[in-house]
Order: structure tokens, then sequence, then C-alpha cells
């Protein structure tokens, strides 16, 4: 699950013309670490409401992977 | 301790206002057209034209023009704020600030404002003198430019925050002792999540840019509980408008009698109210649809045209798919936004090209030349290829 997260914000990065990401880890912060910015999040709440059909960001906005991750696993 | 004028963490910039007297008094010259790099300089810039009385122009950051003249001005040397506000009185007849806008027909306007359709919200008083802000618009974002003028014409204090760490932002406001921020209902969406307690040094916030949700408001209220809201109507035509508590918008007196609703409800201003930009009615139609409360409140409820507005910065789906048909393999475009809790809408265009097969190579395509040309907030964020471009009965496309 999280290698096909990692796929979906590469897909963004390079969109926007960003070097990709080779490893995400849970602790990694979607704005700081992964430098994503808003438009980038409303992008991935769709995306991943396109493959797991779950609103990660329902309860409010979540800031790092292993928040998303727990989300999708609930 | 002297009074700070500019703090710019992420820069590493610090300026009191003796130092920004002493830049003003340095300088000599400005170039016509000006963005921004350096919040500090774009706010430096347009002080140094508001002295001199100058007409400059705040380019779209990926399109300057080509023909970037430098202005000559000869130094003054300013030894207080009130030289320097005397200079301005003096000059702002003749200081003008253009900037675009997005056409609701397709083409980005230009809009020339004057010092009077830039200030006319603008109060200045001794009851304003503490009120130190947490400056959280794009610097070239209108609104952005009102909140500046009326800080410093109150002589207050900015910290920058727009592009800094979210998470950073709550002690960024807590040891600054911030007690004034105006940004985008998106904005205050992203900072929220990131205060683990209340902050009560916050008095005023108000929200501008885009509709702002009742249950935004209360998380706002919760963290910030001593704080006033205040929503803003402002568009980049005219400038502000109006404002509200909560959701209802009150019609001052003062400009009462130079605006209408039209029997559909669509908010119409005089041209009085208005910026310089050639046109010619007496009267502009927002495209702005109310719901009338009384005499003197209304309510916004939506756009009338096609305008989309991403996280508080207004899109028209016309330029956008003007740029896309003239990809030779490109035969038919449709951009419209998704609703989306985050920033309101998200930009999304369905595409119709010539063979399917090429359809990767398209889509990198676009985002290297959109990437290259236009704002990130203008490129469609989804883009898919189908075979068919949805219309209505009377072939208006659907958005």
């Amino acid at each position: 699950m999280k290698e096909k997260l990692r796929k979906i914000i590469n897909g963004i990065k390079i969109k926007n013309g960003d070097e990709e990401i080779e490893i995400i880890r849970n602790e990694s912060r979607l704005l700081e670490d992964l430098g994503l910015d808003s438009i980038d999040l409303a992008e991935l709440t769709v995306k991943i409401e396109n493959d797991f059909s779950i609103d990660v960001f329902e309860d409010g906005i979540v800031s790092t992977i292993g928040e998303i991750l727990e989300r999708l696993e609930k | 301790m002297e009074k700070f004028f500019w703090i710019d963490k992420k820069r590493l910039k610090t300026k009191t206002y003796s130092e920004l007297l002493e830049d003003l008094s340095n300088k000599d010259y400005i170039f016509n057209e000006i963005n921004f790099d350096d919040p500090y300089e774009f706010f430096l810039d347009i002080i140094f034209s508001m002295i001199n009385g100058l007409q400059i122009l705040i380019s779209k950051e990926k399109n300057p023009i080509k023909d970037k003249k430098s202005i000559k001005v000869k130094k003054r040397t300013f030894s207080s704020l009130e030289d320097v506000f005397m200079k301005i009185e003096e000059n702002k007849k003749d200081f003008r600030l253009s900037m675009f806008t997005s056409g609701t027909t397709g083409k980005p306007k230009k809009i020339s404002h004057s010092f009077n359709t830039l200030a006319r919200n603008l109060k200045k008083s001794d009851r304003f003198s503490d009120n130190i802000w947490a400056f959280a618009y794009k610097p070239t974002h209108f609104a952005g430019i009102q909140v500046f003028l009326q800080g410093f014409f109150n002589k207050n204090s900015f910290i920058y925050i727009f592009d800094s760490n979210k998470e950073s932002i709550p002690s960024i406001l807590l040891e600054n002792k911030v007690n004034s921020i105006s940004a985008t209902p998106t904005f205050f969406r992203f900072i929220l999540p990131f205060f683990k307690k209340e902050n009560r040094y916050l008095k005023n916030i108000t929200l501008g840019g885009e509709r702002s949700e009742e249950q935004l408001i209360n998380k706002i209220h919760n963290i910030f509980p001593d704080a006033k809201i205040r929503n803003i109507y402002a568009s980049t035509e005219a400038g502000t408008l109006f404002k509200a508590e909560g959701e209802i918008f009150e019609i001052s007196e003062n400009i009462k009698e130079m605006i209408f609703f039209t029997e559909e409800n669509e908010l119409v201003i005089s041209k009085d109210l208005l910026g310089e930009f050639g046109y010619e009615d007496k009267w502009f139609f927002t495209g702005d649809i109310v719901e009338k409360i009384d005499e003197n409140h209304f309510r916004f409820l939506h756009r009338k045209s096609d305008i989309i507005n991403i996280g508080g910065y207004n899109v028209s789906p016309h330029n956008i798919e003007k740029y896309l048909r003239k990809f030779d393999e490109i035969l038919d475009v449709r951009v419209y936004g998704k609703t989306n809790k985050l920033i309101g809408n998200l930009l999304c265009a369905e595409i119709k090209i010539r063979d399917k097969r090429m359809k990767d190579d398209i889509e990198k395509d676009i985002y290297v030349k959109m990437n290259r040309d236009f704002e990130k907030y203008e490129i469609p964020r989804l883009i898919s290829f189908v075979d068919e471009i949805k219309k209505t009965d009377t072939g208006k496309k659907v958005r």
C-alpha cells in the first residue's frame, strides 16, 4: 500500500516537473518532507479516493504518510 | 526596542522601520514591472512607487513582459515615516499599480488601480497602531496588497508566513505575539491542524478570496477564541467592497448608491468603484449571485460566470481551453472545477485527441508547457482523455 502511495505521489511530482521520491517513510511529512502544496494535496485526496474508495481527509487534514496509511487500513 | 517592519524567517530577513527608511533613502530606480522573489523588496518597490507617483505593473510570474525598463528617480532622504506619508500624499494622484485578472470571457485583463481604489477601505487610527500582522497572502494577490497598505499606514509589524513551513506557524504566531491575520480560507484549512492548543493573542481574523464554510469558522473560533472573525468581499476589479461577520455581508452607506442587484440577484457595481481597465459601461456585472436578507444585508450564493475559484485564486476555464486547443493533437477540450474540501475546487480537464494511443506523451507535453506558461493553480490537475466532450442542449460545455 505504501508503494502504491509513493507511485501516486510521484505522479504528482512528475507533473510539477519535480524530482521523484525514492523512499517514503511513515514519518515523512507531506508538506515539508515531500514538498507537496495545497493543490498537490487536493489532487492526492482525489487519487487516493479513486484507488482506495476512502476519503483520507474526511476528518481533517492529515500531515504524514503514516497518518494516511492508518486511515486506509482502518 | 525599535519597532519591526518586516520579519521573514525563511529568507532570514528582518527590517526595522529605520532600516526601511534607510533602504528607501538609498533607492534611486525601479523597474516598470515588478514581481516578488523577495516579498520585502516587492513591497519596498510599491512604497517607492507611491512616494514617487510612478506607474508600475505586477507581472504574471510565468509571463514577464519583455520590455522591462528601469525608471531612474532622484534619491530622497527620509528621516521619519511621516516624511514618507507626506510624499505619498503629494504624489499619490500619479501612482498606478497594474495587475492582471482572469477575464470572464477568456482574455486576461490588465487592471490599473489608483491609490484611491487600493486604499478605499484603509483605516488609519491609533487603535490599530499595535497591530502585528501575520502576512499570509501571496504578495502579488490583490488582497495581500490591501493588507499590506492597511498595516503599513498604521506603522504595523509584518511577519511573513505565506511560504513558511506550516508546522512552524503556531509557534511563529506566538513568538511574535501576532494579533492580526488576513488569509484565504484555504490557508486556514492547511494551518489549523498544526495548532495543538488555543492562541489568545490573535484578535482580528479576516477571511477573503473565496467562500468560507461555517465549519471552518467554528474551527478557527475554537483555536483563536478571542479573535473577531470577518469575511471580506474584494475583487481584483474593485478592491474591497463589503465586510461581514459570519456569512452576512453589509452594504455600507458610502457605497450604497453605487451598487444594485439584478432581478436574478447578481451583484452589479458602479464604474466609480472600479480600477481602470478600459471598461466603458457605467455598471460592472460581477457574476456573483447573492441572497438578499434585507435592504442592507446579503449572503453570497455562487458565481454566475464560469470562473472557478481554486484556493482563493480565480481561474477562467476559457483561457486554459484556448491554450490547450493550440496543441496539434488536441481536437477538443473542456476545463471544469471539481468540488474539493481542501481548496474549494480542483481544476480538471477532459480532452479529446486524434490518437488515444498517444495520451501519455500528450499529457507529458501538456504539463511541460503549462508549467512554463501558467501559474500552478491554472493547470488542470486531473486530465481524462475522452471520446466526446459533454455539451448541454444548447451546445455549451458542461462545467
